[in-house]
């Protein structure tokens, strides 16, 4: 009972020391779980559904569109089951803090290829009958009341619509998908690309990448190459990736996460090392006529080690705890922010079990300068001091 | 002496910086069980560098401490820890009371290091408040009590355990001089009633009355004075 009342009673001596240097914690233990989330999500993507799915690119950049009809000749291979094409739309409902994940489809390609959106027969079929409709995920149709009929108007930052002279585009939900697996974003806009296509003002029977999924067993790494060679010496040269690639190329366009990672990581070392250490040696310095007493009572040094490792303890665990509760809470948010590139970025479980073990041991490393004076404190001297 | 305390050719030097400060010079005390004495003497004299020593707070350069039949000064590091929890109990002029913990907690720590259960525990610490006329301050933080009352709950602290000796370093030295007259009369029913063996540094000659014998340090070196300080000490 000592060792847990008496650790939490020293470390509440002085509260404002406490808190702040928990609040430096609560940053590195929120920054490494949201990196972790983001990593999560780079490591997960190619493990599933996707692992025989190639993303055909411009070779320039992302942002030139290459022809459409280049999916047939990819679909011409052999080892290609399926292609279909997507453009990014992009855009926004109402005002720009609604930022819209929008890409337009050619909806039975893109279903065969992308089984995890789930979507009922009567689903597809109503989509097939409404070519200026849209499918929404559950989220965002909940987040903004939508349901199926209601007539929208999407704002899009990029296309000018010819039927309307403007940039905004009216369609209709058409169906409302769920998706499969928890790895899958469920907030997307999916429009017909046939749609867009007829009535976007240029870049006609452009997209801005293909997909093409392989068939099970092929070798990805071959065919990526293949289907480059057949547009090698074209006006629009591309670059095929399987998809898990092409995910972690586009998000490391702004920034190279695991690089990052391991950044955080060393920072919540450093800062715990040198905020928390300094905070635990000073609470010590202070009490060491206290810890002499108690020496002179009978308490082992290793028993007053346990006590302020105790007290360590609790301020990193609180702040470690603090930190992936605001992670938790906030991850929707960096979830919505990278969607488009990365989907299903979610706190692991192994995260939580890897941010206790951190601070475990950093509750060790922090404690360790007070626990040394504690095993080299001399009873008399320090109590005639 | 019968399970008591011996100092036996203690010498003590501590080193400050590349000065030597020689406190004791082949020092002998002998305390019976059961005796309460008072070990007096000026300022620097070692009265409580004696009183670590018996305590085993402390070790002598030379010469053996001996408690009982135990050597205690070649005990190593956790056996005179364990030693203490047992058989010692510590009053110092500065209370020390941890100022997080109630007077009941505080009094309660030393048993922390037996196996007694909580009812036990409980048990033993309410009549140790009870003994010092505490037990209507159980609940109360050190800050909320009385310099004597801190002290009073110093004393509970230091017999809850039920040691067989009592060490205190001054107690009576930070009290008004009827606080003090209490302390003493409670020190002197321990002795008295309960058997404790307990020795006293103190500079009050008023403190020294109670006890049943003095020992005057500054007499004892100097009848000491002219033994040489061992070259192994040097």
């Amino acid at each position: 009972m000592i060792n847990v009342i008496l650790p939490w009673k020293n470390a509440m001596r002085r509260p404002a020391r406490f808190w702040l240097t928990c609040l430096s914690i609560v940053v590195a233990f929120y920054l490494f779980t949201v990196i972790s989330a983001i990593n999560t999500a780079l490591e997960a993507s190619g493990t599933d559904n996707n692992q025989y799915r190639l993303m055909t690119t411009h070779k320039i950049s992302i942002t030139s569109n290459l022809p459409i009809h280049y999916g047939q000749k990819i679909k011409a291979l052999p080892e290609v089951e399926k292609v279909t094409h997507v453009s990014w739309f992009g855009g926004f409902f109402r005002d720009e803090s609604n930022q819209l994940h929008a890409v337009a489809v050619e909806p039975e390609s893109y279903q065969h290829i992308y089984p995890e959106y789930l979507l009922t027969a009567e689903d597809r079929i109503n989509w097939n009958r409404l070519k200026s409709g849209m499918v929404v995920g559950r989220k965002l149709a909940e987040k903004h009341q939508w349901q199926v009929g209601d007539k929208v108007p999407i704002q899009s930052t990029i296309w000018l619509n010819n039927d309307s002279g403007s940039f905004t585009w009216e369609m209709e939900v058409a169906a409302i998908y769920d998706t499969a697996t928890p790895d899958t974003i469920n907030s997307m806009l999916f429009l017909r690309h046939d749609f867009f296509d007829e009535a976007r003002a240029y870049g006609r029977y452009e997209a801005s990448w293909l997909v093409a999924k392989a068939r099970v067993g092929s070798n990805t790494e071959a065919l990526s190459r293949q289907i480059d060679q057949l547009f090698a010496n074209s006006p629009a040269a591309t670059r095929t990736t399987t998809e898990q690639v092409f995910i972690k190329e586009l998000a490391r366009q702004f920034v190279d996460l695991s690089w990052l990672l391991r950044l955080v990581v060393l920072a919540v070392f450093f800062i715990l090392l040198l905020i928390a250490s300094n905070s635990m040696s000073q609470s010590v310095r202070e009490r060491m006529n206290e810890l002499a007493v108690m020496k002179s009572l009978g308490f082992s040094s290793d028993m007053l080690a346990t006590l302020i490792y105790m007290e360590a303890l609790y301020m990193v665990l609180a702040g470690a705890i603090l930190g992936v509760i605001c992670a938790a809470v906030s991850i929707d948010l960096v979830q919505m922010k990278f969607a488009t590139f990365l989907p299903g970025i979610h706190i692991d479980p192994v995260t939580y079990w890897k941010v206790g073990g951190i601070a475990v041991v950093l509750a060790a490393v922090c404690c360790l300068t007070p626990i040394i004076r504690i095993y080299r404190l001399g009873i008399s001297h320090t109590l005639r001091t | 002496m019968e399970n008591g305390i011996a100092l036996q050719n203690i010498s003590k030097i501590y080193h400050k910086g590349s000065n030597k400060v020689v406190v004791f010079n082949d020092l002998n005390i002998t305390i019976d069980k059961g005796e309460f004495v008072a070990l007096m003497g000026p300022s620097g004299s070692g009265k409580t560098t004696a009183l670590h020593l018996m305590g085993g707070l402390d070790r002598p350069t030379a010469g053996e401490v001996l408690v009982g039949n135990k050597v205690i000064s070649k005990s190593s590091e956790a056996e005179l820890t364990r030693w203490r929890a047992r058989h010692v109990g510590f009053i110092f002029q500065s209370n020390h009371l941890l100022p997080v913990l109630s007077a009941f907690a505080n009094v309660e720590l030393p048993l922390a290091l037996t196996r007694l259960n909580k009812v036990e525990r409980r048990k033993q610490v309410a009549t140790a408040l009870a003994l010092v006329g505490m037990s209507e301050r159980a609940n109360h933080l050190p800050r909320e009590l009385s310099g004597g009352q801190e002290q009073r709950v110093a004393i509970a602290r230091a017999i809850v355990s039920d040691p067989d000796i009592l060490l205190c370093d001054e107690p009576t030295g930070n009290l008004d001089r009827k606080t003090a007259d209490a302390i003493l009369s409670l020190l002197h029913i321990l002795n008295r009633d309960f058997g404790k063996t307990i020795v006293m540094v103190t500079h009050d000659a008023k403190a020294a009355d109670v006890a049943t014998r003095v020992i005057n340090l500054e007499q004892t070196i100097n009848d000491n004075a002219d033994i040489a300080i061992p070259e192994a000490m040097a």
